[in-house]
């Protein structure tokens, strides 16, 4: 029973006295004092991130000499304040004699909801590092990258390249075929690539230089060209002809068989 | 060669020798032009004639087809041509009440559509269907066309403004594509001089100046039936396995070269044998050789293949691949 007489003594006493205004945090709230003597004024080492602001509205004097302050405070942090924290009297010094000037602060957001009014943290387009880092950094690959490439390449010695196996003179394709015809059966396509070979042979040895189809039409009409040409022409196309012997097609193809190489390129 | 075989590749020499000598009563030249002509009549092909205007591409025709005593029509193709104005269309008749039809110029033997880049894409298809099925259809009935039934297509390839260019599915009907030239000089002059022997033509107590048209020999050496008969004798001339290795070889290069965006059909190669096989008649052979196929491997493949963009870009001709190609078949 002791105990809580002590409590409620406790309670009553004026550091935990009710608040004589509430306002919400940010938001101006309003509280009136009176004194008998002095002027207020707000604490003027006090800057714009402290969590209470207060300023003297408005000053009356009553009929009664006492004079009363209309004070405007704004707190950015819930809680309970004392004004007497944040005021002065007008030559400075404290006014901690007085009474206490309780006024609450709330908030309606979550106790887990950020508190901070203003912004506090690092704007994202802050980079890590600092802008003019980073845009250094950009500028050195943006200068050095075609630079390693441009000196790679002009540093770079060229792989020696294997040219390609030139094609097979017309000799070199005439050869094994007419070795071919004189020991077998030539198949049909090699029938008919001996026989063409053979056109474009003669074409090359007397230098025709009109198209195919006209130097064609004159080979069949000439001298030593026409008769292996028509001969060849009998074999593979005439059904009525009768068909050579090996001795024969070897007979006709033996001048064939002994090209110098790179002598019809 | 067997009697029968020798007789029919005389008869080609003779009956080709016949028509050529008949045209150059009328016309100059044009020697390939007349042979390839009649690779199309003896093969039923159809030919398709690129040359500028001016080089008798119509008098050719029609000389031709006189020598032969075939039917002969024209069309000039036009912008505002209709298909019922090639294959014909049902009209009323207005003294029975009902209706009857009226068959159109496509109904006859030798047909020369001239200009055909110059009609629309539906009267080409029109024409084109004639072509390739030999029937037409003209209200509810489907005719028949005459036979011999051949067109021969020109096109000039200078002026393109305002024509179809026709696509490659239809160029694909045609069997040959012969592009002309100019006269030689000592040709063009022998035209300049029959041209000065030409007379009056009169008419009643008035006249107008005679034409070439006019000039064409109306005898007629041969006629359907003799076509007929060398039909049926190119039909008995031999391809052998060599040269329809050939000929295969060559559309199926065409399609892998690197500088062909699009390749030869089969029908390509069937074209190419068909065509040589007359050629060979033509010759008074009784069968095909490279020569034939190597001269008219231009007028049968050229139109057939498309470049690519960078082988026109860079110059290329198809003509210069052609001869690749051919090159390439050894």
């Amino acid at each position: 029973m002791m105990m809580l007489q002590i409590l409620v003594m406790l309670l009553a006493m004026p550091g935990s006295a009710e608040p004589l205004a509430e306002a919400t945090r940010g938001i101006t709230g309003t509280v009136t004092i009176e004194l008998d003597r002095g002027m207020l004024r707000g604490r003027p080492d006090l800057d714009l991130d402290s969590p209470m602001l207060v300023r003297v509205a408005s000053i009356r004097t009553g009929p009664d000499g006492r004079t009363s302050f209309d004070l405007e405070f704004i707190g950015t942090h819930p809680g309970l304040y004392d004004l007497r924290d944040v005021l002065v009297f007008a030559d400075g010094t404290s006014i901690e004699e007085l009474d206490p000037i309780p006024v609450q602060v709330f908030s309606h957001l979550g106790t887990d909801a950020a508190s901070d009014l203003a912004m506090t943290g690092s704007p994202p387009s802050n980079l890590h590092g600092g802008y003019l880092f980073w845009l250094i950094v950009l500028a050195v690959l943006w200068l050095g990258i075609p630079i390693v490439l441009i000196s790679r390449r002009l540093l770079h010695t060229p792989a020696v390249v294997v040219p390609p196996p030139p094609p097979p003179t017309l000799a070199q394709q005439l050869e094994p075929l007419v070795e071919a015809a004189a020991n077998r059966n030539l198949s049909v396509p090699e029938q008919a690539r001996l026989e063409l070979l053979l056109y474009w042979h003669w074409q090359e040895q007397l230098g025709l230089e009109e198209p195919r189809p006209e130097a064609v039409a004159r080979l069949r009409r000439h001298e030593d060209a026409g008769h292996l040409l028509r001969t060849i022409e009998s074999w593979l196309h005439d059904p009525q002809a009768s068909p050579p012997s090996k001795d024969d097609i070897s007979t006709l193809l033996r001048p064939y068989r002994e090209i110098p190489a790179g002598a019809l390129s | 060669m067997t009697d029968s075989i020798a007789k029919a590749a005389g008869a080609g020499t003779t009956f080709a020798g016949t028509v050529r000598e008949t045209v150059a009563r009328t016309v100059v030249g044009q020697e390939v032009v007349v042979e390839r002509i009649l690779i199309a009549l003896l093969t039923g092909g159809h030919l398709l004639l690129e040359g500028v205007p001016g080089i008798a591409k119509t008098l050719l025709v029609q000389t031709v087809g006189r020598a032969i005593d075939l039917e002969f029509k024209r069309i000039q193709f036009t912008i505002d041509l209709l298909p019922s104005d090639v294959v014909g269309s049902e009209i009323l008749d207005s003294a029975t009440g009902s209706f009857r039809i009226h068959k159109g110029p496509i109904f006859t033997n030798l047909l020369l559509a001239d200009e055909i880049n110059r009609a629309s894409p539906k009267v080409q298809s029109a024409l084109l269907e004639g072509m390739q099925e030999r029937k037409v259809s003209i209200g509810d009935t489907t005719h028949e066309l005459p036979a011999p039934f051949l067109v021969i297509a020109t096109q000039n390839p200078v002026e393109q403004a305002g024509t179809f260019e026709l696509p490659e599915a239809q160029l694909d009907r045609f069997m040959m594509r012969h592009q002309l030239s100019y006269p030689t000089q000592e040709q063009e002059t022998e035209v300049v001089r029959r041209g000065l022997e030409l007379k009056l033509k009169r008419q009643g107590e008035g006249a107008v100046p005679m034409t070439a048209f006019d000039a064409i020999d109306d005898s007629s050496p041969f006629h359907v039936r003799d076509l007929t008969a060398a039909m049926e004798s190119v039909l008995q001339v031999h391809v052998s396995d060599v040269f329809m290795r050939d000929c295969v070889e060559l559309a199926t290069l065409t399609r892998s070269h690197p500088d062909i965006e699009l390749g030869c059909s089969p029908r390509a190669a069937i074209s190419l044998v068909q065509a040589s096989r007359a050629r060979a008649f033509i010759h008074g052979r009784d069968y095909a050789i490279p020569e034939d196929f190597l001269a008219l491997a231009e007028d049968v493949v050229l139109h057939r293949m498309r470049l690519t963009y960078e082988a026109l870009a860079q110059g290329r001709r198809g003509e210069d691949v052609l001869a690749e190609i051919l090159t390439a078949l050894a």
